[in-house]
């Protein structure tokens, strides 16, 4: 597929205006605006506690904003549910992977799609999904072998084919990534926001995630990438936000943002050189 | 699986209540309508992850509409038996704006709550007998013929059937996954545009439709219902039920019930022996010593202990 960013009529996708979110006497983000566009990848980089993955609550409607507003192709987000935000094509992966215990690998892929098929947040009403429990069993079981086979096509993508009938508690922790990520992309959205995805994986898997993030982009996806490997976040960004105690300190072509004194001070000087996921903390960190 | 697994049980019950004395025939129907219950409250606890202490509530719900239309106004009990699963079906879908906005502790205070209002409901409203409840609640019936207790055995099954029919097809669909998927990360799921309390509410609702249903049943096969036919300590039987059985499973349901009908039944008939003059207490104390040990020896329930076995 071709990039929509090559095509100059491509308007901003997400547009991130004037966001403050406040915790008490704690500003964790403050006035940070951008746009991310489709088939772009965003990179946001900034020290433990700039305000990343607060930025990413209140773009997936986790948290919602003191100040400030998100929108998607002009369509308001804030205020809007987590799954109502997802319906309209922006979703995300956590810092520590989130996983549907109980559920195989395929299932969790399947949940995504069935998520995707009804185009709104699902279930859709209770004729669409719980009367058909009863009746139309054959129909029921085509459509069911339709969804293995495209979960199936999906795993294959994302090199864990292998682990398609496993449950998900038995993973390892870089299983758990690429599936959290695969499942993200089952959903094809707009917006894919990425919480350190790189973060405890090895080079293998690191190089399935960027892989993955490329062909994302390639599909027309915006997305936004939190990451500490610097290296890796500058080799597979766009461009690139820089935040600092909440602010946007700078924002451009990546080479420019590395180069920037600014953001050099800040933040970038000594983890240039670090090793992909060496930043990694383990914990979700709400307040990041 | 679950239906043919089911209609094996139904062809066995059939059979066995032209063999076996009244007494156990109502116990089948007893184990069969608390299953029903209890596949409701596995849909909602063990797949959905939540927690409901009030269950008894909507059993009772069914119980009263079907008994009061059949009392009062003459309707026959199949009517009340749809009344009652729509009624309480009702009552849990505007309850469901309150409760399942809590979570966990908070969520099973609530659902207790919840039984405690409906159960003072049933005691003080003088239109359904208050504390005296209803008598001679007219009996289900078919052309010329009334049920027997074998007849009620047999219906309490194949509702038992066709509740696990359908309930089998649930967990296996997009729909069961998704509980699934909630229960165990919910903002994961979310976050896949999956809508998270739709699915607690629907689900919450079908729980009670399904103790909605047992409960018209049981107010025509005994005949005769009070307040305290529905107390707190029937909805801590039914998690009993759920958490003997396997929380997570549909024939959990089935054996959970059976289970702890089978040990009530159990120490009704051998503490009397072992401690001549001992009052209905000491049964209830031993009753408390083998459960607290099964929660123990099997945290997963009775079937979450065989499929472990299975594995090995």
């Amino acid at each position: 597929m071709t990039a929509p960013a090559a095509n100059p009529s491509v308007t901003a996708t997400l547009e991130v205006a004037g966001v403050t979110v406040r915790f008490g006497g704690v500003v964790a983000v403050d006035d940070v605006s951008f746009v991310a566009r489709t088939g772009e990848v965003l990179g946001v980089m900034g020290p433990n506690g700039a305000g990343k993955t607060t930025l990413f609550n209140v773009i997936s409607g986790v948290q919602r904003p003191t100040a400030g507003s998100v929108s998607l192709a002009g369509t308001a987000l804030t205020g809007r549910s987590v799954e109502n935000v997802a319906a309209l094509g922006v979703t995300r992966t956590f810092q520590t992977p989130v996983m549907f215990w109980g559920l195989t690998v395929r299932e969790s892929i399947e949940v995504a799609l069935a998520a995707r098929e009804f185009g709104a947040t699902y279930p859709p009403a209770p004729h669409r999904e719980l009367v058909p429990c009863g009746i139309g069993a054959a129909q029921r079981r085509r459509a069911e072998t339709a969804l293995r086979d495209t979960a199936d096509a999906i795993l294959t993508r994302a090199g864990i084919a292998a682990t398609a009938d496993r449950l998900t508690e038995s993973l390892a922790f870089g299983e758990e990534r690429l599936l959290e990520l695969a499942r993200a992309l089952a959903v094809e959205p707009t917006v894919l926001l990425l919480d350190e995805p790189l973060s405890g994986l090895n080079p293998d898997e690191i190089g399935a995630v960027i892989a993955s993030i490329r062909a994302a982009r390639e599909d027309g996806v915006a997305v936004l990438l939190v990451e500490h490997a610097v290296g890796e976040l500058l080799a597979v960004a766009d461009r690139v936000v820089v935040l600092d105690h909440g602010r946007k300190i700078a924002e451009g072509a990546p080479q420019a943002v590395a180069t920037d004194p600014l953001v050099i001070d800040a933040y970038i000087g000594d983890e240039l050189d670090a090793p992909a996921g060496s930043s990694f903390d383990g914990a979700q960190d709400d307040n990041d | 699986m679950h239906g043919r697994i089911g209609l094996v049980l139904l062809v066995a019950v059939a059979a066995a209540v032209w063999v076996l004395p009244s007494y156990y025939t109502g116990l089948l129907t007893q184990i069969g309508l608390y299953a029903l219950v209890t596949i409701g409250l596995n849909l909602f606890m063990g797949y959905a992850g939540q927690v409901s202490l009030g269950q008894a509530a909507f059993f009772g719900i069914g119980a009263y509409a079907s008994a009061a239309l059949a009392v009062k106004l003459h309707v026959t009990p199949w009517a009340g038996m749809l009344a009652g699963a729509l009624l309480a079906a009702f009552v849990a879908y505007v309850l469901s704006f309150v409760a399942l906005r809590l979570r966990e502790n908070l969520l099973a205070l609530a659902t207790l709550a919840l039984g405690i209002v409906i159960n003072v409901v049933f005691n003080q409203w003088e239109f359904i007998g208050g504390s005296s409840g209803f008598k001679d609640i007219p009996g289900f019936t078919l052309g010329a013929y009334t049920f027997d207790q074998r007849a009620y055995a047999v219906l309490a099954w194949a509702l038992l059937v066709l509740g696990l029919w359908f309930a089998g097809n649930l967990v296996r669909s997009s729909f069961g996954r998704s509980l699934v998927a909630i229960s165990a990360g919910e903002l994961g799921a979310q976050a896949l545009g999956v809508d998270a309390e739709r699915l607690k509410r629907q689900t919450f609702v079908l729980s009670a439709v399904y103790a909605g249903v047992a409960g018209a049943v049981y107010a025509s096969q005994q005949s005769y219902i009070d307040p305290s036919s529905f107390d707190f300590l029937l909805s801590v039987n039914f998690v009993l039920m759920s958490v003997i059985g396997g929380i997570r499973s549909l024939s959990g349901a089935v054996v959970g019930a059976a289970a702890v009908v089978a040990l009530k039944q159990m120490l009704q008939a051998t503490v009397p022996l072992v401690l001549p003059g001992a009052r209905g207490d000491f049964q209830s104390f031993f009753f408390g010593i083998i459960l607290i040990a099964m929660l123990i020896y099997l945290p997963r329930g009775i079937t979450g202990r065989f499929a472990e076995a299975r594995r090995a």
